[in-house]
């Protein structure tokens, strides 16, 4: 059996991304020999089929092609799935400024963010990563590996460059 | 006539006393726990609520009380089915109108804001393996372990066959109890040790409406883990819970 395809079956059953660790330890193999194996695969299926293989959420996961969309949406019809603006702009924050408290957020947005915040830990594409050390300890937040899956993003480098002028770390 | 709606403060439930495998307490203790979404109504048996609300009506003996005992069934029994109808609502979208939109964000978020914006619409167009609804929502509250729903659909309707047919006219107004007939069915289980043929423990049953009324007793028993049933050649084989069926 060619490793590459030993890998496909393992993506093929995961229903999360898998590290290159994950892989390494289930077939035996050096992570060097899977990351090699893995860039086969991702030949392969790039070069025919509708499934391909994502670098995403820091592992490897198989997704339908793009063009299939139309036809699985119809199959599947699921509900559509789009955040709201205020959402995006506490994420924004978070992305950018972890770990990083509501009232930071709060200053920066000009208006109360507990309810989006709240929304945004529900869904799992933030969460508290540690208390700050000032008066009160409050919660600070992050992005979670989900918040990389929701955006298709393998890593936080994969975001547009930080500007400058960041939070002033108070 | 007295008009009431569950949850409105003028209204209070009948002191009807409860005692469930949670605890104790009273109908109103129930309702205000499923209310505050303290308790999942799909864990609550109402057999042993609505045998309470009976015999609680037959203590008292007030018409009114016994509306409202039977409105709060009903009330319940509507929660129930739309659990177990409806499928879980998703997590609340982020709706626009719900949140304020940043008075004075600064500037250096916006292209974040619009590269997230433009790799959701990408990523929506993605669907992964594991994407596919929720296990959970297909679990059965039973422990089906190997056997599957339709053997035992066939065993049952072997036995219905046997059984009386319900006649076009019922006769008389018969009144059964699923929480007696659990309370039989345990008494005949832990008494014999040994698996009992379902049939066995149906015996009693006089037609095809008592018969489903003791099957019913024998799936809620099955339920809460007071017996465990398989399908043995065709047979329903019933055995105290935690005993091994065919010890």
């Amino acid at each position: 059996m060619e490793l590459s395809d030993i890998l496909h079956a393992l993506l093929f059953v995961a229903d999360a991304p898998l590290t290159v660790e994950t892989l390494s330890e289930v077939v035996g193999e050096s992570p060097d020999a899977v990351e090699r194996a893995l860039q086969t695969l991702e030949q392969e299926l790039t070069g025919r089929g509708p499934i391909q293989l994502l670098r995403i959420a820091g592992g490897y996961q198989l997704a339908t092609k793009p063009e299939y969309a139309p036809y699985i949406t119809r199959l599947l019809n699921p509900p559509p799935k789009r955040l709201s603006r205020a959402a995006l702009e506490v994420l924004s924050i978070v992305a950018y400024e972890q770990p990083v408290t509501q009232a930071q957020i709060d200053a920066l947005r000009g208006v109360d963010s507990s309810h989006t915040v709240r929304q945004l830990l529900a869904r799992g594409l933030i969460e508290e990563v540690g208390r700050k050390d000032a008066p009160g300890k409050p919660i600070l937040y992050g992005t979670t590996a989900q918040f990389l899956h929701y955006f298709g993003l393998n890593s936080l480098d994969e975001l547009p460059e930080q500007p400058e002028d960041g939070l002033a770390q108070s | 006539m007295r008009r009431f709606y569950i949850g409105q403060p003028e209204w209070s439930p009948p002191r009807v006393p409860l005692q469930l495998p949670l605890g104790s307490g009273t109908l109103g203790w129930l309702i205000t726990l499923i209310r505050r979404q303290k308790l999942d109504v799909l864990e609550v048996a109402l057999a042993p609520i609505a045998q309470a609300c009976y015999d609680y009506w037959r203590t008292v003996g007030d018409l009114d009380e016994a509306a409202d005992a039977l409105a709060v069934l009903a009330y319940l029994m509507e929660r129930k089915a739309e659990r177990l109808l409806m499928p879980e609502p998703p997590v609340s979208e982020l709706v626009e109108e719900a949140e304020p939109v940043a008075l004075c964000l600064p500037e250096r978020y916006i292209p974040l804001i619009e590269y997230l914006r433009e790799r959701e619409a990408a990523r929506s167009q993605l669907f992964f393996r594991g994407m596919s609804p929720d296990p959970a929502a297909y679990e059965s509250p039973l422990p089906w372990g190997a056997m599957l729903p339709d053997q035992l659909w066939l065993a049952l309707r072997r036995l219905l066959q046997r059984a009386a047919p319900i006649p076009d006219a019922i006769p008389e107004r018969r009144y059964f109890s699923i929480h007696a007939h659990m309370v039989e069915i345990q008494e005949q289980v832990r008494r014999a040790n040994t698996p009992l043929p379902f049939e066995t423990l149906a015996r009693p049953a006089r037609s095809v409406l008592e018969l489903l009324v003791y099957f019913l007793a024998l799936l809620e028993l099955w339920r809460l883990g007071q017996v465990e049933v398989q399908v043995q050649n065709g047979e329903i084989m019933v055995v105290s819970g935690g005993q091994p069926a065919g010890a």
